[in-house]
């Protein structure tokens, strides 16, 4: 299946400079949150949402066509 | 004598003319640290009860802090404090760049300004001199403009050069001061106090070097903050995208003011999101002296064919969100001639775009109409209209002079119920961080003694878990030991809220920048803040003594606006809080109930040791933080 997997501020490093932090990644059925993060070297605190809502359970399984968004996970300023 | 400092402070009567130097002694620069609460302590002792903040008994200072200037990263910082227009309550406002440690190595560590010039003048300042010079020419020059053309008179293009713009100079209550023209101090007001004096200007030429005791100790510290960028994710997002590195994030816990804050996520945050600015017009990176992070934004770009030049730096993320997501608009473009034109006029972007915010909610209501607004169609999402609007205001002319005060005067002049959309407390707009998604920031928001500000005291996810080891082990620092749920509210994130406030206020004291020294996330800790401190002036400074200095800051400010006749009454928030948030992201249908607020501030008091009652300082406790002289 395919997930779509959109990267904010330095969490954009994790996929190569010129896709912008954008990917349409392959995964096996059935997969959950916490291997697409696995498989993008996602290790360190983040903020991300399913389908355009906050979410915190990595293993919340992925469907196809879903889209995940990842951000750092705090804000001052 | 410690030597990052100069002993010298700077008296200046524009009534008379008059100029001199006090040098205090060492033991005044450790109780104070500098910055506002150095001016608090001329205003609270030279300002009589009651003073017109427009007219010339309101003092009018200007300070940078014990580091300022030294070689190490977030040090150039200055603040502008006097009684604020908008609010009658204490003003403030930070800003950085390189005029503060310029004005530090020009031979002083701040200036005191009382009465009025009888026509515009400006204050040049070289080698511990200072005289009074004429300003008439430059009177009604955009910012830019100006600076360009004391450079050239005073044949010295490295001059610094803090000054008021047309909007300062036209007193409006939204006027910021400015430097390097796109660095502003604005918040409260300050610019329409210096326009009121008929100060325009204050130029500095920096001459020396400011010097720490323990220079070794001060350059370790530069090297680990240079090396150490990529272990605090937070500063990394600064360095990349500036302060537009949050909108996703803002927008993604509900926290993006979305038109006119009437919900907290836009669906257009993309377009206006700081990964966006870097792919689009981004042209490069600038700093504020000796710092390594470079948070500043310059950016190169046009609207409609309007220039947009990179001598005007960048937005930040307040700007794009009170220009942008305030007014419903999603052009990057659009968003960076709204900075321009701020920096041009001299206007306060945060008051300015959340103004218009207001005005346009008060026309899509049929509050306001055509005949109203000089025939602009004040529409959400009407770029043309906000870009319009931001020149009528610097102008002072047509509408925009029903504007130019912020939207609490607005509403005064309007009338028509129209203070329903007001989003103000103390007069003073919210910036872009909701309290419905940070719930402690709503507590801030109504105490803070200057009006709501996000750069009080640390934001709710750093003290809610699944953040950061880092936030934890600083936090702890300060005595907060339990990282709460995520959205919670109780006793526990309050004390967090006032703990860390106590911190910030320290900072505005020292005189530092937020991003680089803080109490969580920053580049620096409470550790490493102590440990500078020590390096420069050979004390023992601890983390506790820096908060005892934030905190005697809070209670000097809080002090001033007893004085004035502020109590608790007036530390409120929005009406339109009652009601639950519009949107669909996390904040839609949440309200923030005002008898929430008076539990919170209750416990808030409660911490600070102020009278629950009152809200205010006791004579007791100015006494312990050794302001006895306020009492008496």
């Amino acid at each position: 299946m395919k997930v779509r997997v959109i990267l904010h501020s330095y969490l954009r490093e994790k996929l190569p400079p010129e896709r912008l932090g954008r990917a349409e990644m392959e995964l096996p059925p059935e997969s959950r949150v916490g291997d697409l993060f696995a498989q993008l070297g996602i290790s360190q605190p983040v903020a991300w949402s399913l389908n355009g809502r906050l979410e915190r359970d990595l293993s919340l399984i992925l469907k196809d066509g879903d889209e995940v968004r990842v951000f750092r996970p705090g804000a001052g300023g | 004598m410690i030597p990052c400092v100069n002993h010298s402070i700077l008296h200046v009567n524009l009534t008379n003319g008059e100029l001199k130097t006090e040098q205090p002694d060492d033991a005044f620069y450790r109780k104070y640290g500098g910055g506002s609460a150095m001016g608090l302590y001329y205003i609270l002792k030279l300002t009589p009860p009651g003073s017109d903040p427009l007219g010339p008994q309101n003092t009018l200072t200007f300070f940078t802090g014990i580091p300022t200037g030294l070689p190490v990263s977030g040090q150039s910082r200055i603040c502008i404090n006097a009684r604020s227009p908008i609010s009658l309550a204490i003003g403030d406002s930070q800003g950085g760049g390189f005029f503060p440690a310029a004005l530090k190595h020009a031979g002083f560590d701040g200036i005191v300004v009382q009465g009025r010039a009888d026509q515009p003048v400006y204050l040049y300042l070289h080698d511990g001199q200072a005289e009074i010079r004429d300003a008439e020419h430059l009177w009604g020059l955009t910012t830019g403009e100006a600076e360009e053309r004391i450079k050239t008179e005073l044949g010295d293009p490295k001059l610094e050069v803090l000054q008021i713009g047309p909007a300062g100079e036209k007193l409006n209550l939204l006027a910021a001061v400015m430097n390097m023209h796109n660095r502003a101090n604005g918040r409260t007001g300050m610019g329409a106090v210096m326009g009121s004096k008929n100060l325009k200007a204050i130029v500095v030429k920096a001459a020396r070097k400011s010097e720490a005791v323990d220079k070794a100790t001060l350059a370790s510290l530069q090297r680990l903050g240079s090396k150490s960028i990529d272990q605090y994710p937070d500063v990394k997002g600064l360095m990349l995208n500036g302060t537009a590195d949050v909108v996703a994030f803002q927008n993604s816990i509900g926290s993006l003011p979305t038109y006119n804050y009437n919900q907290g996520d836009f669906d257009q945050f993309e377009a206006i999101c700081g990964d966006r600015m870097t792919d689009t017009i981004l042209k490069g990176n600038d700093t504020c002296f000796a710092c390594t992070v470079r948070c500043k934004r310059v950016v190169e770009t046009e609207y409609k064919g309007r220039k947009v030049l990179p001598t005007y730096g960048g937005p930040e993320y307040e700007t794009i969100s009170t220009t942008g997501s305030y007014c419903g608009i999603s052009d990057l473009n659009a968003i960076a001639l709204a900075s321009q034109l701020c920096n041009m006029y001299g206007l306060d972007t945060i008051g300015t775009g959340a103004t218009i915010a207001f005005a346009m909610e008060c026309f899509e209501n049929g509050v306001l109409s055509l005949s109203d607004t000089d025939g602009i169609e004040l529409r959400f999402g009407n770029a043309d209209a906000m870009l319009t609007m931001i020149e009528k205001i610097g102008r002072r002319e047509g509408f925009g002079a029903v504007l130019a005060d912020g939207s609490a005067r607005a509403a005064e002049r309007i009338g028509r119920n129209s203070h329903r959309y007001l989003v103000t407390t103390k007069n003073t707009e919210l910036p872009a961080h909701i309290p419905h998604a940070k719930k402690t920031l709503g507590v801030i928001y109504a105490v803070n003694p200057f009006g709501a500000d996000h750069q009080s005291s640390e934001h709710d996810p750093m003290y809610e878990e699944g953040g950061f080891d880092h936030y934890y082990q600083r936090l702890a620092l300060l005595g907060l030991h339990q990282p709460q749920k995520p959205g919670s509210m109780n006793e526990e994130k309050i004390r967090f809220a006032y703990l860390s406030e106590c911190f910030y206020s320290a900072l505005d004291s020292y005189s530092l920048c937020q991003f680089v020294w803080g109490p969580s996330w920053q580049l620096f800790g409470p550790r490493e803040m102590a440990q500078m401190l020590s390096a420069a002036t050979g004390w023992e400074v601890s983390v506790e003594e820096i908060l005892q200095v934030g905190e005697r800051r809070l209670n000097m400010m809080r002090a001033f606006n007893a004085r004035e006749g502020f109590t608790r009454k007036e530390d409120t928030l929005p009406a339109k809080f009652e009601k639950p948030m519009k949107g669909s992201g996390p904040t839609a249908g949440v309200a923030y109930p005002s008898q929430d607020l008076e539990n919170y501030k209750t416990i808030y008091y409660t911490l600070a040791g102020w009278d629950v009652e009152t809200g205010n300082p006791t004579a007791g406790k100015l006494r312990e933080l050794g302001l006895e002289w306020i009492v008496e």
